[in-house]
């Protein structure tokens, strides 16, 4: 390879356009042009292979990030809570009411206070996460047919661990209360059936759907994984443009096996060296990994497949035509690395896209992530068929389009460049 | 020629002025983020969420639950589907968050207490948008469940007071201490921009020192100091410093002022965590060039170590439910401190003492890399290290 490499680069300059007529036509021009994709495609990868640095973005990143980032996530579930609890009242029921609070999943009573001023600082403290106070003459109110109280203090800075503490006091209150009124009209002689219509007429059914244990890794890791095929052939393929531009080794991006000059062929071959390592990653992704977690999978790998042939077209397309706008071997990291997160909200996985001003909800559709997060969501984990996703599909084929003619202009304007640097002076 | 700090500091504002890459990262790319955040949490919390509903009975009771949940702040009745299969196809679709079912006969059910169940069927894929959905649409179904109770008590003979008191005996007081509107855009968005920042920052350090190695000019550089390496670092730092405090008030400015992130605590507080973010990530990203002595390999360290950073500053998922060596993993990041110092400030409000460990945490951070101080010394003077791709 590096001996072709040395006697192309002896080559002489030539007249582009005068050059290119007479590179054949019809089936000859496509015999050659499967020629240069077969070349560039070799060429691509050695390049790879010998760059131990680009390698660790189409490598290493992918096997790394997916073990390091579900880590936190491990237990999925933030469970039994510590909360203090301060009983002012001290009787029967209020025992039973902590015992029911304690026997709750989301929450754990680790502190017994014996004021409202010792269980906050325990909470200020963060050693415990909420706070319940019975008052005095809470059973006896209860038994008199009046209203009595309960206060739960909670902090709600951060979500999970408000709504599970929440839940847990929410949920044993309101089973206690309903158990007394229960009794109570049970007593004036109502049937156990007649008191639980009478207590809740209408009673509501919350069924959810898809990631139905609410599983926080379930819930996030699958986005970043696309996040990740994306972001590395940005960055990867951009630092790869940096380090030609660098070192105005032009002859990298536009071959010079290839004295015509043909584009279509060059991205073509590139594009396909990426699809396939990217197909590796995709396997390792959504067939291996998600078992591995235990994440759901109600969509096939062969309908995954199919559905991120355009969304990795793009992505390749997108990245090659960027890749010839940095200047260096750092540029494409300096500069795309914060990028990552913002494409993560633009999907609108955690902040829905319909709160979002309608210029930026048009503006997400041009990064592939975003239809890419969308489609994939609704197949592989809210169990969508096929057809219900061509709408986002198809944006990613119309990408894939747009971003092809992008990147034909951007390496057009690369041989200008080329003729320019100095192997052709 | 004038050596020292000084010398520095005016020398590596010529380098910013010549190279269109730092203006992008300190100047476009922060703006344009912040833009994009803006623009996309200006709404505050999330309103008129779409769901479809199937209405089985349409009678004056079903169209006066329907009523009752369309009006909900959070939700929007955009869809009524007449059979459950094509609500179901507009909530996988991803049209709609949820889709609400009342039965047939659900008002002769409800009058003659049989209790229709209503379902909710709603998607939980979108984990903070389909928790808060599900909560108002059960407080909508709960209110005209209990106003019935209530009617069928007093028609009984009870009392409006009786009635009220025996549909729910024990009344929880709900004192949400800390951010008691419950908005989570605050905590998204108020970790967003620090998160964007810290990125900026420790790359911003690497490449400004790190570009020194690899185009051979680190030895003029510590010349030009005096001699002194801490000298070069220091005067290489006072120029980001400056340009990223500035971008740190504009960012506190932007939460406080324009977004309405409530602060609670003391805005003096918050500037001091913001400025000691800074000088943290600057040290980090010595350290990591001190440790790889290349400018590429020192910015990969530092991006996998920033583009983790959100998922391990809990933020999203607690800390304290991590596995050990994720909450190991929080602890060495300055970001995970910084967010300690800004919750208890802004949106707890809770005693100010309680932030000092973060803020000697931060201070370790600053002094880390003086352990590889020697280390820095030899990169900076044997030209072995210098060229490095």
């Amino acid at each position: 390879m590096s001996g072709k490499k040395k006697s192309i680069a002896r080559d002489q300059p030539v007249d582009l356009k005068r050059e290119q007529m007479t590179c054949g036509s019809g089936i000859r021009y496509i015999i050659d042009g499967l020629k240069v994709i077969k070349q560039v495609v070799i060429s691509e990868f050695s390049h790879l292979f010998s760059d131990f640095g680009i390698l660790i973005f189409f490598i290493g990143v992918q096997i790394i990030y997916p073990i390091v980032y579900p880590i936190p996530f491990y237990h999925q579930h933030v469970r039994e809570l510590p909360v203090a609890a301060v009983d002012f009242d001290n009787s029967a029921l209020s025992r039973q009411l902590l015992r029911m609070a304690d026997a709750s999943e989301t929450i754990h009573i680790t502190e017994h206070s014996r004021s409202l001023d010792e269980a906050k600082n325990k909470f200020y403290a963060e050693e415990v996460r909420g706070v319940v106070v019975i008052p005095k003459d809470f059973s006896r109110n209860v038994q008199r047919g009046e209203r009595a109280n309960v206060a739960v203090y909670t902090d709600a800075s951060f979500f999970l661990v408000y709504k599970q503490v929440f839940t847990g006091f929410f949920q044993s209150i309101s089973t206690l209360s309903a158990g007394i009124e229960l009794k109570k009209l049970m007593a004036k002689g109502a049937s156990r059936q007649q008191s639980v219509v009478m207590r809740d007429p209408v009673p509501l059914e919350s069924v959810p759907l898809y990631n139905s244990n609410s599983g926080y890794g379930s819930y996030i890791v699958p986005v970043v994984l696309i996040i990740i095929l994306q972001q590395t052939l940005l960055i990867g393929l951009g630092m790869l443009g940096g380090t030609i531009a660098e070192r105005k080794s032009y002859h990298f991006m536009i071959p010079e096996f290839d004295n015509c000059h043909r584009i279509v062929p060059v991205i073509l071959g590139k594009a396909l060296t990426y699809f396939l390592f990217y197909s590796v990653h995709v396997f390792y992704f959504f067939g291996v990994l998600f078992k591995v977690y235990g994440y759901p999978h109600h969509a096939s790998i062969l309908s995954i497949y199919l559905y991120f042939v355009p969304f990795l077209l793009s992505v390749i397309f997108l990245s090659i035509a960027l890749s010839t706008f940095f200047r260096s071997r750092e540029s494409s990291v300096m500069i795309l690395l914060c990028t990552s997160i913002v494409f993560i909200m633009l999907s609108g996985f955690a902040w829905p896209s319909v709160s979002m001003p309608g210029w930026m909800r048009a503006f997400s559709l041009i990064i592939p992530s975003t239809s890419a997060i969308r489609g994939f969501l609704k197949l592989n984990m809210m169990d969508a068929s096929f057809a219900d996703v061509l709408y986002d599909w198809g944006i990613l084929w119309l990408l894939t389009l747009a971003y092809f003619v992008f990147s034909f202009t951007a390496l057009r304007r690369i041989i200008g460049k080329k003729k320019k640097s100095p192997m052709f002076e | 020629m004038r050596t020292g700090i000084i010398a520095v500091v005016l020398r590596e504002i010529d380098r910013i002025r010549l190279r269109v890459l730092y203006s992008f990262v300190m100047l476009l790319l922060p703006t344009a983020t912040a833009v994009v955040f803006i623009a996309m949490f200006y709404e505050g919390v999330p309103r008129n969420l779409p769901i479809a509903v199937l209405d089985g009975d349409n009678s004056a009771l079903s169209r006066k639950l329907v009523r009752m949940i369309d009006s909900l702040p959070s939700v929007e009745v955009k869809y009524r589907v007449n059979d459950a299969l094509d609500g179901k196809e507009r909530v996988s679709g991803g049209d709609a968050f949820a889709l609400v079912v009342i039965p047939h006969n659900f008002e002769k059910d409800v009058l003659r207490f049989r209790a229709p169940h209503v379902y909710n069927y709603y998607n939980n894929q979108y984990l903070l948008i389909g928790s808060t959905m599900q909560k108002d649409i059960y407080s909508a179904v709960r209110t005209l469940s209990a106003g019935i109770s209530i009617a069928a008590r007093m028609k009984k003979g009870e009392s409006l007071y009786q009635a009220r008191v025996s549909a729910q005996p024990i009344e929880i007081q709900q004192h949400v201490m800390f951010n008691p509107n419950t908005n989570y855009m605050y905590y998204l968005v108020s970790s967003l921009l620090p998160n964007m920042l810290h990125i900026f920052i420790i790359l911003m350090s690497i490449y400004s020192i790190g570009i020194e190695l690899k185009e051979r000019t680190i030895g003029e550089l510590v010349r030009v100091a005096g001699g002194s390496c801490f000298r070069a670092i220091i005067g290489k730092f006072i120029p980001y410093l400056f340009v990223f405090s500035l971008l740190g008030i504009g960012m506190n400015v932007i939460l406080f002022r324009v977004l309405g992130v409530p602060l609670r605590g003391s805005f003096l507080i918050i500037m001091a965590a913001t400025i000691s973010l800074i000088l943290a990530y600057q040290a980090v990203g010595v350290l990591f060039l001190t440790i790889m002595a290349n400018v590429r390999l020192a910015l990969m360290m530092a991006s996998f170590y920033a583009s983790t950073a959100y998922t391990f500053i809990g933020m999203t998922f607690p800390i304290f439910a991590f596995p050990l060596p994720a909450r190991i993993w929080a602890e060495i990041l300055p970001l995970t401190h910084f967010m300690r110092i800004y919750i208890n400030q802004a949106i707890a409000g809770a005693p100010a003492h309680l932030t000092l460990s973060s803020f000697a945490a931060l201070a370790a951070f600053m002094l880390s890399p003086f352990i590889l101080g020697p280390r820095f010394k030899k990169i900076a003077s044997d030209e072995r290290y210098w060229g490095g791709l």
